[in-house]
C-alpha cells in the first residue's frame, strides 16, 4: 500500500509533537530513515510542504502576502501582521511583502483564499466603473 | 175585305204562289246563302273577339310584364344599390384598413427610429464617458505616480487597515 506525502506528514507531526529539540533530531533522523526504505524519499519534499501547512493549522500559523508599490516600513508591515491576525483569527502571521509598482500604492492583501485589495489600482478602477455608469 | 181585294187587284192564287215562291226562294236563300254566312260571320266574330280577347291578354301580359321588369328593375337597382353600398363600404374600410396598416407601418419605422437614435445616443454617451473616464485614470495615475511616497503609502495603509 502506498503512503501518501500527506500521511507521511501527519504521521511526522504527531511524532514531534510534545518533544524537546533533541528529540525531535531523533524522529526526524528516524522518519527520513523510513522513507528511504519505503523508496519514498521522493516525497520528501512535498512531506516538508504539508507538514508546513499542518503545523501551520495547528499551531494557528497563516502564511499571508501584502503586494505594494514600494518597501513598507516596520511599523506599517507590523500593523498589517496585527489586521490579518484580527480579520483572520490567527495567532500568528507570516507575511511575504512583494513589490509591485503597478498596484500605485496601497496594498492587495491575500491570506488562506482571501485576497483584500486596498491598492491605488483598485480605487482607480472603481472610480472608472462609477464614471463609465 | 172582297173590296180590298179588288181596290189592289190582289190574285190569291197569285198570292198563294208568291208566298210559296218567297217560301222557297227564302228557304233556298236562307239554307244556302244566309246560314253559311251567318256562320262565317258567327266564327269570324268569335275569331275577332277571341282576337281581342288575345290582344288584351297579351295586353295584360305585356302590362304585367312592364310592370315585372319595372319591378325587377327596381328591385336589381336596390340590390345594386345594396351591392354599391357594400362595395362602399368595403372600399371605405379597406381604404381606412390600409390607411391604418400605413399609420402602423410609419409609426414602427419612427419608434425603431427612434429606440436606433437612442441606442447610438447611449453609446456615444457610454464612448465619451468611457473616454473622459479612461483620461481621469491616466492622468490621475501620472500624479499619483509622482506624489505617492512611502510616507504616503504608509498613511493610506494605516486608513485601509482602520476601515
Amino acid at each position: 500500500m502506498k503512503i501518501t506525502a500527506k500521511q507521511y506528514a501527519e504521521s511526522l507531526y504527531e511524532a514531534v509533537q510534545n518533544r524537546n529539540d533533541s528529540q525531535i533530531k531523533v524522529v526526524i533522523n528516524n522518519f527520513f530513515s523510513i522513507l528511504v526504505q519505503n523508496n519514498d524519499i521522493a516525497k520528501a519534499e512535498d512531506v516538508v510542504v504539508e507538514f508546513e501547512k499542518i503545523w501551520n493549522i495547528e499551531q494557528g500559523i497563516i502564511k499571508a502576502e501584502a503586494m505594494s508599490a514600494r518597501e513598507l516600513d516596520k511599523n506599517t508591515v507590523k500593523l498589517l501582521n496585527s489586521h490579518i491576525v484580527e480579520l483572520s483569527s490567527a495567532k500568528k502571521v507570516i507575511l511575504d511583502q512583494k513589490i509591485n509598482k503597478n498596484i500605485l500604492g496601497g496594498t492587495v492583501i491575500k491570506y488562506e483564499d482571501k485576497i483584500l485589495d486596498g491598492s491605488l489600482r483598485m480605487r482607480l478602477s472603481e472610480l472608472k466603473s462609477e464614471m463609465v455608469k | 175585305m172582297e173590296n180590298l181585294i179588288e181596290t189592289f187587284h190582289i190574285d190569291i192564287k197569285l198570292l198563294i204562289a208568291q208566298v210559296i215562291n218567297f217560301a222557297i226562294v227564302f228557304s233556298v236563300l236562307y239554307f244556302f246563302a244566309l246560314k253559311p254566312l251567318l256562320k262565317v260571320m258567327c266564327d269570324r266574330t268569335k275569331k275577332i273577339e277571341k282576337s281581342i280577347d288575345d290582344a288584351q291578354k297579351i295586353e295584360e301580359k305585356l302590362s304585367k310584364t312592364d310592370e315585372e321588369y319595372n319591378k325587377a328593375i327596381s328591385n336589381a337597382k336596390k340590390k345594386a344599390n345594396i351591392i354599391m353600398e357594400k362595395a362602399n363600404v368595403m372600399a371605405e374600410k379597406k381604404r381606412q384598413d390600409l390607411i391604418k396598416k400605413a399609420k402602423d407601418e410609419i409609426g414602427q419605422i419612427i419608434n425603431k427610429e427612434k429606440e436606433q437614435m437612442q441606442i447610438e445616443k447611449a453609446r456615444t454617451l457610454k464612448e465619451i464617458k468611457k473616454e473622459t473616464a479612461d483620461l481621469v485614470v491616466a492622468s490621475l495615475e501620472k500624479i499619483l505616480e509622482k506624489k505617492m511616497d512611502s510616507k504616503k503609502d504608509g498613511e493610506l495603509i494605516k486608513k485601509m487597515v482602520k476601515k
